[in-house]
């Protein structure tokens, strides 16, 4: 089964500032991969070596791209091929875009599974994978926490609210992942020496014929939340014990 | 205005009717439901397709598709629950366009709706515009719907579209550990990392007893410890929560997690490390060791 991970390079959040007026600095934030496409790099990995099949890996966006230390970590952690879709027109690319591009991107590498993770460590939409799986005509099923390989077909958990589906589905198939499917593994010195030596194909808009268009939604502002008034009525020390639960007893009735 | 709007839970609808009323906005409904069910539904107008036990409710997507193409919404709203977001992303991507997700508002703007949305897991908030046809998800508890009350309509039956036979459904069973519904709770109890194993946990479950609260935890200790099922965790992707109190034990206070809880009405920390940023944020606050001050505090409020 071949198999293709789609990623998005995002900022540390924790090196994220916010500036007095509430807007964000990402001056001195590093870029790494998304925390939740970890797992679907992860299961198409496996999925791939267990098939014998081949795992791809695909990511879309500006400059960011261009990070040798980013492409080799992505690497490292298995994919045999990674793909760039690079224009400075996908800075901030919204879903629709995104998955469009992917689409065309897809359809070029060729795939017998497709597998996004469970959200953008930024915007966490959880759209591009079920828009790429009907953008392509093929089953989309999202919140996938199990996948087996089964001939020309994988039988599926689907862990929902309330339940959870067994689903059989037929390749070729668009899948969006739950972050618990499986531990992303951690890459050895092996893994990163190799990864050096791995392919990366950069790939244009016109590589892949696509057009360029407005995105449909547009960005008002960016603003850290405005912070609620707490009365932060702190205490110190095990013996308060009493004096801390009459400040709040009142409510507990 | 039109609004359409959809959900998986009947319970949905009232929420959804709300939202578009708060926009000025007609509902219509499409519902997968009994001929009965739907028409307890309180828009204006409901397109209704029979329960097929053998579909899943994905399997409807061409019949929501088709409604849409009818009523030509300016807006969709549909639950922000999984089943919502796949439904959302589909309709988008067959009308070349992006839903926006997961709002915490949504406002008219002459031609266009500015939705707003968490940021970076809630270090900020996205103000999205679209023009007239945007698809919304929204997550439950986002608007009021107290006071939505009527029955539907007009009613129009929609059949039952054919399946592809691509995703074949081989069973459905209960999400091992029930239901839980944080969202709903008065009180919560919430544990993180403070807590050196899982069957210290009692401690913080002795105290919700005591309160008649709920227990809640931060993402690591579901995801990374595995010590309470993902359904009990608070914060990004998690659950958010509205409680008159929420009583965080042997949690830091990671911004991941806090806008979780900023519509708490109280908040009230217990944690060893006095620079935690949960004091920050909190109303009240203990500077010690959960494993004393816990058990202490549960005997003083049970008297």
């Amino acid at each position: 089964m071949n198999t293709i991970a789609c990623y998005k390079i995002v900022y540390e959040e924790q090196d994220i500032a916010v500036a007095t007026d509430r807007s964000l600095s990402f001056d001195k934030a590093e870029l790494k991969l998304g925390l939740y496409d970890l797992n679907a790099i992860e299961e198409a990995t496996k999925l791939a070596a267990d098939t014998g099949g081949i795992a791809r890996a695909i990511s879309l966006g500006g400059d960011c791209l261009d990070d040798s230390k980013l492409r080799k970590g992505l690497l490292s952690r298995g994919p045999a091929e990674l793909y760039l879709v690079k224009d400075p027109s996908l800075k901030d690319a919204d879903t629709n875009t995104t998955a469009k591009l992917l689409s065309l991107a897809a359809q070029k590498i060729g795939f017998d599974l497709i597998l996004c993770g469970e959200g953008s460590s930024d915007c966490y939409a959880q759209q591009v994978g079920v828009q790429l799986g009907e953008i392509l005509g093929l089953p989309v099923i999202n919140a996938v926490s199990k996948i087996t390989p089964a001939g020309d077909k994988v039988v599926v958990e689907r862990t929902l609210e309330d339940s959870v589906e067994v689903l059989e589905i037929t390749l070729p198939a668009v899948l969006s992942l739950t972050s618990d499917i499986n531990k992303p593994r951690l890459p050895g010195m092996k893994d990163i020496l190799a990864a050096g030596k791995k392919p990366v194909k950069e790939l244009t808009l016109a590589d892949i014929g696509a057009g360029t268009g407005a995105p449909a939604i547009e960005t008002v502002s960016v603003l850290a939340p405005k912070q609620a008034e707490r009365k932060r009525d702190i205490v110190e020390g095990e013996t308060k014990v009493a004096e801390f639960l009459e400040k709040f007893r009142s409510e507990l009735k | 205005m039109k609004a359409l709007i959809f959900s998986d839970r009947l319970n949905g609808y009232a929420e959804l009717v709300a939202a578009s009323k708060s926009l000025g906005a007609e509902a219509v409904a499409f519902i997968v439901a009994s001929k009965d069910e739907a028409g307890k539904c309180p828009a204006s107008k409901v397109y209704q397709s029979d329960v097929d036990s053998s579909k899943m409710l994905d399997d409807y997507f061409p019949a929501l598709r088709s409604v849409v193409d009818i009523e030509k919404p300016d807006v969709v709203l549909i639950s922000a629950t999984k089943r919502g977001k796949l439904m959302a992303g589909r309709l988008a991507a067959v009308n070349n366009t992006s839903a926006i997700t997961d709002i915490s508002s949504l406002e008219v703007d002459g031609d266009a709706f500015i939705g707003e949305q968490m940021y970076y897991g809630g270090i900020a908030v996205r103000t999205l515009k679209s023009k007239v046809f945007t698809i919304v998800t929204i997550p439950q508890g986002t608007f009021d719907a107290t006071g939505v009350v009527g029955t539907a309509g007009e009613a129009v039956n929609v059949p039952v579209p054919a399946t592809s036979g691509k995703i074949v459904r081989k069973e459905v069973r209960p999400k091992a550990g029930g239901q839980v519904n944080l969202a709903d709770a008065k009180r919560v109890v919430s544990v993180g990392r403070g807590f050196v194993k899982r069957e210290d946990l009692n401690i913080a479950q002795e105290l919700a007893s005591a309160i008649c609260a709920e227990l809640g935890c931060t993402r690591p200790v579901a995801e990374g410890e595995g010590w309470m099922e993902t359904a009990r965790y608070i914060g990004v992707s998690g659950v958010s929560l509205k409680p008159d109190v929420y009583l965080a034990v042997g949690i830091s206070g990671q911004v991941q997690h806090t806008i979780g809880i900023g519509s708490a009405k109280t908040i009230i920390a217990v944690n060893k490390d006095k620079n935690a940023p949960i004091f920050k944020c909190c109303d009240y606050g203990i500077v010690g060791d959960l494993y004393k001050i816990v058990p202490e505090l549960t005997k003083l409020i049970r008297g």
